[in-house]
């Protein structure tokens, strides 16, 4: 169902961008998305299944974070052509696809058409953008290649691209590395993270606040997939690498858009210790909250500016517009992980994840680099209460929804319990 | 089990190409190398394992293509941009 | 016979082939004066001098390559459909039709977008 509401309507509108105005084509997106999380809300914990394409617990879960991120950006965006919300779309299509199929080819299928619409959209801003873009793209097609490699060698090992099915010997061990690989590219885990902060900084705000949030969510969906069956040795070599490199690189950033860059890179690191037990609902739970603060983080900074954001330039923000300002400094505490906060039962989660898996050394690492990300992510929240002259031009539907994250922020870290139990009966 | 190695012989030249070129369209072109690699070991995988992995190098042969489109169309803009492809030239985004 | 002894005239054709190649670069190489000039450096443009550098960009050309790619691509999965249409029936009309759809509108939207007007 709600695959068929998405392709229906990128589909129809690719053609009805021709006569609709683009806010009119903005507004049918905006409906589109809607109608996609409403018939995903109402089929809630209802698996369905038609040939390779299953809807579960996981997909529910992960779609629904996807088509949040999706919806948040194109509310953001006013822009003169209509194929960036038809591109958002797209992207929405394939994010759906990828976190609903066991299929490796389909899975292939699906990363291809959630990437192309996004390098396109990479380039929005001419120059700057372009570089990032091809940055992006170049790498992408890489990932892409070894996910491939990755899915033509399980297909000898086992003979089948379901994923899950078992098998053994180097042939398959070398078929789920290659694949964690290619989607270790997607979600930015280190070492196959140095695209981020280019990309990130390069891209235009809007479209960073979609590749940190969708992204992020579809792409973990196939990583758990792919890792339910046992994970792979190599991805605590990964998570070692990420949490370490992302949070220590991100000390000396002086720009907010390449901090927040390498503090995805460190959160998705925190995240797959999640897969260790394959738990869905920790993994659903954490990135819940990373893409409320995260979205919330770069929605503001999409009201500051779209372009780059030097830290100096946050200085101020809040005499300037208390409300930004304060979901600024919310959204990084709450990527901090601070307990009054929806960050922190995600991250209590995720550890309690790994505590489970026996996983203790990782579990010291990962306590030990959020104590150090306190540092850049105090920078950040603080920089706002700071003497400074910020330009901020917020329009009322940005700043309404900025209100309304912060708040779900506070509720989610005050309650967590209201939400667990829907995100077990999803998955 | 000689296409095998053909194959991951191919993949690793396409990996090979992609560290080494320095200009945007040898990189991407290194990277479609990897794609048939995968291609070719998926249709000899086919002979043990049924008609699946034929069907499967089909597909991969369109999301080439669809990546070729998007990429070259890429490219073209930044060529028009600066009038140059070389992958070093590329480096206003550091810090 | 055994099918690889068949092919042992090819692989001496071959190395002979290879080897008259290779003597023949590195012997070119080796032998032959090399007194570059300014004028031999040059690029040869009807005997002219070069006019600098061109700007201009046929791009145009690239943007029908690429879609020629697409569409000609998008042949491989009708031609294996053509081959088996008997055997899939209506389930395999259905789906090849909403494929042929699909293309369609791609195809309408690059006509509409004017990528085919030619000035």
């Amino acid at each position: 169902m709600t695959l068929a509401i998405l392709a229906v309507f990128s589909v129809a509108l690719t053609l009805l961008g021709f006569v609709l105005p683009p806010q009119g084509v903005k507004r049918a997106t905006l409906l589109g998305l809607a109608l996609a999380l409403l018939s995903l809300l109402l089929t809630w914990g209802k698996p369905f299944a038609f040939g390779p394409y299953t809807v579960d617990g996981v997909s529910q879960v992960f779609t629904l974070l996807a088509l949040l991120g999706a919806l948040w950006t194109v509310g953001l965006v006013r822009s003169r052509r209509f194929e960036f919300y038809l591109l958002v779309l797209y992207a929405a299509l394939g994010m759906h696809l990828l976190a609903s199929t066991r299929h490796l080819l389909l899975m292939l299928v699906a990363l291809e058409a959630l990437s192309l619409p996004l390098y396109a959209l990479a380039t929005w801003r001419r120059g700057q953008g372009l570089e990032a873009a091809l940055k992006y793209f170049l790498l992408g097609a890489l990932a892409a290649a070894f996910f491939l490699y990755g899915t033509a060698l399980f297909y000898g090992a086992t003979g089948s691209f379901l994923v899950g099915t078992p098998g053994q010997g180097p042939l398959y061990a070398l078929a789920l590395g290659l694949l964690l690989v290619g989607l270790g590219f997607k979600v930015a885990l280190a070492p196959f993270h140095f695209w981020t902060p280019d990309v990130y900084q390069g891209s235009p705000t809007p479209v960073v606040l979609f590749m940190a949030t969708s992204v992020k969510a579809a792409a973990f969906a196939a990583l758990l997939r792919v890792a339910s069956p046992g994970v792979p040795d190599a991805l605590s070599l990964l998570i070692v690498l990420s949490v370490l490199l992302g949070n220590l690189a991100a000390l000396g950033q002086k720009e907010a858009k390449r901090l927040l860059a390498y503090s995805s890179i460190a959160h998705a690191g925190y995240m797959a210790l999640a897969l260790y037990t394959g738990n869905a609902q920790a993994l659903g739970f954490y990135l819940l909250t990373y893409v409320l603060a995260t979205g919330l983080a770069f929605a503001v900074l999409s009201e500051v500016s779209p372009d780059r954001v030097p830290l100096e330039s946050l200085r101020g923000l809040f005499r300037k517009d208390p409300l930004l300002g304060l979901a600024l400094f919310l959204a990084s505490l709450s990527l901090l992980g601070l307990p009054p906060l929806a960050g922190f039962w995600g991250k209590y989660l995720v550890f309690l994840e790994a505590a489970k898996a026996g996983q203790w050394g990782l579990l010291v690492l990962a306590l030990l680099t959020s104590a150090v990300s306190a540092y850049y992510y105090l920078g950040l929240g603080l920089a706002v209460f700071q003497k400074g002259e910020a330009e901020a031009l917020p329009r009322p539907w940005a700043r309404n929804v900025a209100l309304l994250v912060a708040l779900l922020l506070l509720l989610l870290g005050l309650f967590p319990g209201s939400l667990l139990p829907a995100l077990a009966a999803g998955s | 089990m000689s296409y095998l190695l053909a194959s991951a012989l191919l993949f690793a030249l396409g990996v090979y190409g992609v560290l080494t070129r320095r200009t945007a369209i040898l990189v991407f072109l290194s990277i479609e190398l990897m794609l048939n690699a995968a291609n070719l070991s998926l249709v000899g995988f086919a002979r043990a394992h049924g008609l699946d992995g034929q069907v499967a190098a089909l597909m991969v042969i369109a999301i080439a293509a669809a990546e070729v489109a998007v990429g070259l169309g890429l490219i073209v803009a930044i060529f028009r941009h600066r009038e140059s492809t070389a992958v070093d030239d590329l480096s206003e985004l550091r810090g | 016979m055994a099918p690889v002894a068949e092919y042992v005239n090819v692989l001496i054709y071959l190395g002979v082939a290879l080897f008259i190649g290779v003597a023949a670069l590195v012997a070119g190489a080796l032998l032959g004066p090399k007194k570059p000039g300014r004028a031999k450096l040059m690029p040869y443009e009807s005997g002219n001098d070069p006019a600098g550098e061109v700007k201009r960009f046929p791009v145009h050309f690239y943007v029908v390559a690429m879609l020629f790619i697409l569409f000609d691509v998008e042949v491989a999965f009708l031609w294996p459909y053509a081959v088996s249409a008997g055997g899939l029936g209506l389930y395999g009309f259905l789906g090849v039709l909403a494929f042929t759809l699909l293309l369609f509108v791609g195809f309408l939207y690059e006509w509409w977008k004017g990528v085919m007007r030619w000035h």
